[in-house]
């Protein structure tokens, strides 16, 4: 039985990757379908399952918070890529230049990668500290107002984004100097000799030879940032008054602090179809306009 | 028409010293063939005219401007790359059209040249296209292109056809014979290939160890080689270069004050016509053939002289001889004399005639 399994042609290909499609289904497929399950029931986790229809959703898209969430999740997802592509970008560009200094700064920009989110977190915490955080002693030596960094509704957001940008721009940076230092030299040799400005440069080689990788660091970002959990947990709990509080956070905080698992089972489905919608739109909005060699 | 003058041009990479110091002067409309074995420098001098490489010492002037701290988009030269470096991101259109854009040419003129070259070139099917969707003769076409729509002065070419098919290469060589004749342009061409450097240039620049060992026209490096890296490098089968001993007492005694050396033509190696007798002039040697190429159009023999030294020997339209001992004659005046330094003596102009005299 086996062997002819293995012997036949048209069944062999199916057996070979058989293994990894049972990973795929039993630890994404079914996770996935069991949620969209109980996005349709109410449950507290232990006592009976209540089929609620689509109430759960009802409930929540008329929860104002809600709009606020993900709101939240979106400007988090728009700032946070945008810092780290464009400060991953140009210190890319700066470490691809030769030299100790920046042959040095490459070993330290990827340092922040090799610390666990959780003790940035700490540390950020207490450096971002209305009274005794570094940040604003800063402020204050040099004549400032303190900032409310993690206290302020307009500021948390942000404070956030800067600590994911702070640990993650360093890996990006790494990435994309990798797909500089691909570059033939002798394109840039040709542009010289077409007499072409280092802006030209720039926009006509240098963006368009990397653009494989950039659209796949923006893909791979934007994901991430729907997924940033650990510093929001850490810092902030969602607050000052929400104003930290994202989709992520609000599947965990529904489903395991107040244990209504439908209701969190339905935010997760929303942030689902989201995170699937902006990548279809980002696809076909910058697929083509990438050079693959 | 741009003359381009190296005045005293030396490139170091830290301690390596790829060229000591170079003076070389390209003549205004020439196609001039910088050749040599890898590592020569030819292509270092090459860059150092395009400006892509910085000369450690020295001065480069094109057109009679000292471009020693002009950029290489400045200069009003074009390069042709080994590789094409054809920019993978643009169309073929946008590849000729970047040069020109940079110019500031404005964009009806800019339509129109790029319109012209690629009729001239026969890329224009290809416009629209991206250049991995092209075959190499195609984006050499490209290359090519991208050089001529800007009206250079000057063209600079690093081995542009070494990357074709020999038909190819061929084909490509008679075409670019023909550009340098229509657009009468300063050509500066840098290749290994002794071929490509005869057949195309109309002056050969023969490097070594970053030194100039002869310039000239190729007729001359041929029947004039200055030293015996020169005898050796034009002509396939090299010149045959042996102590001078080697062909015999008489010959020996013949040779010019300070000759050690001396040098033969493969294809200047006769076999002895029996029938007739040696004339004044003409040596006749014993000599062993160990082994024959037959090209077809020729055959070559690899023979051994009496010393030891090995020879080669050309000949055209004759049927294989079989290996083993043969008689072969050569005239003196094909005999080409080398000093202890390996540099030619120069011909002493009339004693030909007078050791003619004097033998008859």
């Amino acid at each position: 039985m086996k062997t002819s399994l293995l012997r036949d042609r048209r069944l062999l290909p199916y057996a070979l990757i058989a293994p990894a499609l049972v990973i795929l289904a039993v630890f994404y497929l079914y996770p996935i379908g069991y949620n969209a399950v109980l996005s349709v029931f109410s449950w507290d986790l232990r006592g009976p399952m209540k089929f609620v229809g689509f109430g759960n959703f009802a409930e929540l898209f008329t929860d104002p918070d809600f709009g606020k969430v993900i709101q939240n999740t979106l400007v988090y997802m728009g700032m946070e890529v945008s810092l780290v592509m464009i400060f991953g970008l140009i210190l890319a560009l700066f470490l691809n230049r030769q030299g100790w200094l920046s042959e040095f700064l490459q070993g330290v920009s990827f340092a922040p990668n090799v610390i666990a989110l959780v003790s940035v977190s700490l540390i950020f915490v207490w450096l971002m500290d209305d009274d005794i955080g570094l940040f604003n002693q800063i402020l204050s030596a040099v004549g400032l107002e303190p900032v409310g960094w993690l206290s302020d509704t307009e500021v948390a957001l942000f404070s956030l984004v800067l600590v994911s940008v702070w640990k993650s721009v360093g890996l990006n940076a790494l990435i994309i100097l990798s797909a500089l230092q691909s570059i033939p030299r002798y394109l840039f040799e040709a542009a010289d000799l077409d007499n072409a400005s280092a802006w030209t440069r720039f926009r006509k080689i240098t963006i368009p030879m990397i653009s494989p990788t950039l659209f796949f660091l923006v893909l791979v970002n934007v994901i991430g940032s729907f997924q940033a959990f650990d510093t929001i947990n850490v810092m902030t709990q969602g607050g000052p008054q929400s104003s930290t509080n994202t989709l992520i956070f609000a599947v965990y905080r529904e489903g395991f602090e107040y244990y209504r698992v439908g209701y969190a089972a339905a935010i997760a489905v929303v942030l689902m179809v989201l995170v699937g919608l902006i990548t279809v739109l980002y696809f076909r909005a910058f697929q083509k306009r990438v050079h693959y060699r | 028409m741009s003359q381009i003058e190296l005045r005293n041009i030396g490139k170091s990479y830290g301690d390596k010293e790829i060229i000591p110091s170079l003076d070389l002067t390209i003549e205004a409309g020439s196609f001039s063939v910088l050749v040599g074995p890898s590592g020569c420098g030819k292509s270092t001098t090459l860059r150092m005219i395009a400006g892509l490489e910085k000369p450690t010492t020295g001065t480069i002037s094109i057109g009679g401007k000292t471009v020693d701290n002009v950029t290489p988009g400045q200069r009003g030269v074009a390069m042709v790359f080994q590789n094409y470096a054809i920019y993978p991101t643009m169309t073929v259109e946008e590849n000729i059209e970047f040069g020109l854009r940079n110019n500031k040419v404005p964009k009806l003129e800019r339509r129109e040249l790029v319109h012209e070259i690629a009729e001239t070139v026969g890329l224009t099917p290809h416009l629209r296209k991206n250049p991995d969707a092209l075959s190499g003769g195609e984006r050499q076409r490209v290359a090519l292109a991208r050089a001529m729509v800007k009206k250079p002065a000057v063209f600079l070419m690093d081995e542009p056809l070494s990357n074709l098919d020999a038909k190819l290469r061929q084909h490509m060589r008679i075409e670019l014979i023909e550009l340098h004749e229509r657009l009468g342009a300063t050509f500066v061409y840098v290749t290994h290939d002794q071929v490509e450097a005869m057949s195309m240039g109309t002056s050969i620049v023969l490097m070594d160890a970053g030194r100039i060992q002869q310039q000239s026209a190729p007729t001359e490096l041929y029947a004039k080689p200055q030293n015996v890296f020169t005898s050796r490098f034009i002509g396939t089968p090299p010149m045959n270069v042996v102590p001078i001993a080697a062909f015999g007492a008489d010959v020996a005694a013949d040779a010019p004050e300070g000759a050690e050396w001396l040098g033969v033509r493969p294809e200047r190696l006769t076999f002895a016509d029996t029938s007739r007798p040696v004339v004044p002039g003409e040596t006749e040697l014993t000599v062993t053939i160990i082994a024959l190429e037959n090209l077809g159009a020729e055959l070559v023999y690899r023979a051994v002289l009496p010393d030891g030294s090995r020879i080669a020997i050309k000949r055209f339209d004759e049927i294989a001889r079989p290996l083993g001992d043969a008689l072969v004659r050569v005239e003196t005046n094909d005999i080409h004399w080398f000093d202890a330094n390996e540099e030619r003596i120069a011909e002493p102009a009339i004693s030909g005639q007078v050791r003619e005299v004097v033998s008859a």
